[in-house]
């Protein structure tokens, strides 16, 4: 199994050549199975590149099936949806797949990210088939031979993390959360940093046992790509932003036995010299058990090994 | 007065090194009058990178004060302002001008954006600046400190945009983005709207082979603008709105393609500004 980034940074796309390694698109990643389903987290500006490719190669063909895991709806993880050019192809199918109240409440929401006046077209423009499925916590199920699940993470108005295991290997997505120690997330806009009188018994096991089910999604996973928007210093500033710092998901990655870490959701106001610093300072988190490397835009990861392949062929 | 351009991409960011010459951010222009009144123009990504630099001096310190005229509410026309830090910082004042829509107001069509599902920040009010919000339409004439504004409403595609023009002592701007011209006929009214202005920042999404099958989006071609410079008469003509799919390459082919248009058009007077990310023009 293979991913590939076609956008990992957060809040913000960030063009310019202080990003040009490391890249300025906003989340989107590409799971490419042994098994050939088409499967995406996320459709920040990344999703548009990934879009044109899909378009002229397997979308083209007769019949087609796109299925796009959301980690919830922030601006940076939806942004690209209307220019990812399949959904203008009569021929294809695409599932979306995201948390809300039901299938219904779930369109509504994405049909809001394309309608005037914000945006020139609707969902009704689109050509292709649009489907739209609610997912509950801690949900499991099939896409082709990949199976899925799912964990509740911690952010403003929640997130959800996915793993795909297919016959070649897993990855999994855990992106946007804030670690699992200093408040809990929900549905009300925080202002200020909470001192820790705020975090009643209910919101430590609430948070106890989020970390719980994803340390055990993440059991043994070949590769874990982790919200890492912050250092730990600007983590300390931001605790409610709802993002982690590298030793956060290095922790996880510990605890769940994962063979590898790839750092994602690199903040806009790191360029590529502070990303070599971070990533560099990161390894060092591994203690010799743990791969850790950083997504860079267009690279094509293995998930066994976390290296990128040479992939001319499959371009 | 000053003309800075801090994103001249159109539709959607475009991060990459394909882009790094003319820049890959969505619509921000600043003029910045004699006296250092600040007025911004659209709050696509490239706010972003203005918001930054306006940190270090009054903005930083709740001290700051500008102006923002936006020409339509479209994504790439908004999406910077949540992440303008200035917004941040209470006693920083920001007064916005710009259009509403038939259904909608628009401070609720900016609230919209916040929307807790799409922005942690959830609403508007949870900014820490102060915010004054004010519709504009056709005709609309203010005053920003020194800087006489006035308006015209423009198609674009099935909805408009409100073009400024920005005039100080002797000098004129006129900042007209996503403008669509019914048939590619550029609009006699348009035309008395842009006359004779020092600098005039026109839409230029399309080369003209592209914009054949794209007529009806509601962008100009870059002859478009050309036309529309030559007959207004102006000193000088800028591009913007570069397409998303257009490299450094194909722009600068296109702006060759431009400056022998104007010429052609009987506009060899006309100055050309080739619109990029972190060019200071004075018009």
């Amino acid at each position: 199994m293979k991913v590939r980034f076609w956008g990992v940074r957060g809040s913000y796309p960030v063009p310019g050549p202080s990003t040009n390694r490391y890249g300025g698109n906003t989340s989107c990643v590409e799971v490419q199975p042994s098994t050939g389903e088409i499967i995406i987290f996320d459709a920040g500006t990344g999703i548009r590149k990934l879009g044109q490719r899909l378009a002229a190669g397997r979308c083209a063909q007769p019949s087609c099936t796109v299925s796009i895991l959301f980690s919830h709806m922030h601006w940076d993880h939806v942004q690209g949806l209307p220019f990812f050019s399949p959904l203008h192809q009569p021929q294809n199918r695409i599932r979306i797949y995201s948390s809300a109240h039901g299938d219904a409440h779930l369109r509504r929401i994405f049909e809001q990210t394309a309608a005037q006046p914000y945006f020139p077209i609707g969902f009704s423009d689109f050509k292709s088939t649009v489907e739209f499925v609610n997912l509950k916590e801690n949900a499991e199920f099939d896409i082709g031979a990949v199976h899925v699940r799912t964990s509740p993470l911690n952010h403003p108005f929640a997130a959800t993390a996915y793993r795909c295991d297919g016959p070649l290997g897993s990855v999994m997505y855990a992106s946007d959360t804030a670690p699992f120690c200093d408040m809990l997330l929900g549905d009300e806009f925080i202002p200020a940093p909470p001192g820790p009188e705020d975090l009643t018994d209910q919101d430590r096991q609430r948070l106890a046992t989020m970390q719980k089910s994803l340390v055990a999604l993440a059991t043994g996973v070949d590769l874990l790509v982790y919200d890492t928007h912050f250092t730990m210093d600007e983590y300390r500033a931001n605790p409610h932003f709802g993002h982690s710092a590298p030793e956060h998901a290095t922790e996880i990655a510990l605890k769940a036995g994962a063979k590898g870490l790839c750092l994602f959701h690199h903040a806009p106001n790191h360029d590529d010299d502070d990303m070599d610093r971070i990533v560099d300072q990161a390894r060092k988190l591994g203690q010799g058990r743990l791969r850790i490397t950083a997504a860079r835009e267009g690279e094509l990861v293995d998930t066994k090994t976390g290296r990128a392949t040479d992939d001319k062929e499959e371009r | 007065m000053k003309v800075t351009f801090w994103g001249v991409r159109g539709c959607i960011p475009a991060p990459g090194p394909d882009t790094n010459r003319f820049g890959g951010n969505t619509p921000c222009v600043t003029i910045t009058g004699d006296s250092g009144t600040l007025v911004v123009l659209d709050a696509g990504t490239g706010i972003t990178v203005l918001g930054r630099e306006l940190m270090s001096g009054p903005f930083g310190k709740g001290q700051g004060r500008a102006t923002i005229l936006l020409s339509h509410s479209h994504w790439d026309h908004i999406q910077g302002f949540p992440f303008f830090a200035p917004v941040y910082v209470p006693g920083n004042s920001l007064t916005i001008y710009g259009l509403g829509a038939a259904s909608s107001r628009l401070e609720d069509i900016l609230e919209g954006q916040m929307n807790p599902h799409f922005s942690p920040i959830q609403s508007l009010r949870n900014l820490g600046a102060t915010i004054e919000v004010h519709e504009v339409s056709d005709g609309t004439r203010f005053a920003v400190d020194d800087l006489q504004v006035s308006t015209i409403e423009l198609p674009h595609g099935e909805t408009s945009i409100i073009a400024f023009r920005i005039e100080e002592h002797d000098t004129s701007v006129v900042y007209a983005p996503d403008v669509g011209y019914p048939n590619g006929q550029v609009l006699d009214r348009a035309v008395a709207f842009f006359d004779k202005a020092d600098l005039l920042i026109h839409d230029t999404t399309y080369s003209s082979e592209d914009y054949e099958g794209r007529a009806g989006r509601g962008f100009s071609s870059f002859d478009q603008a050309a036309t529309a410079a030559v007959r207004a008469q102006v000193r000088s003509l800028s591009s913007f709105h570069y397409d998303q799919d257009y490299d450094d390459a194909t722009v600068a082919d296109l702006l060759i393609r431009l400056r022998r248009r104007l010429d052609e058009l009987g506009g060899q007077s006309i100055t050309l500004v080739e619109a990029r990310e972190g060019l200071t023009v004075e018009p």
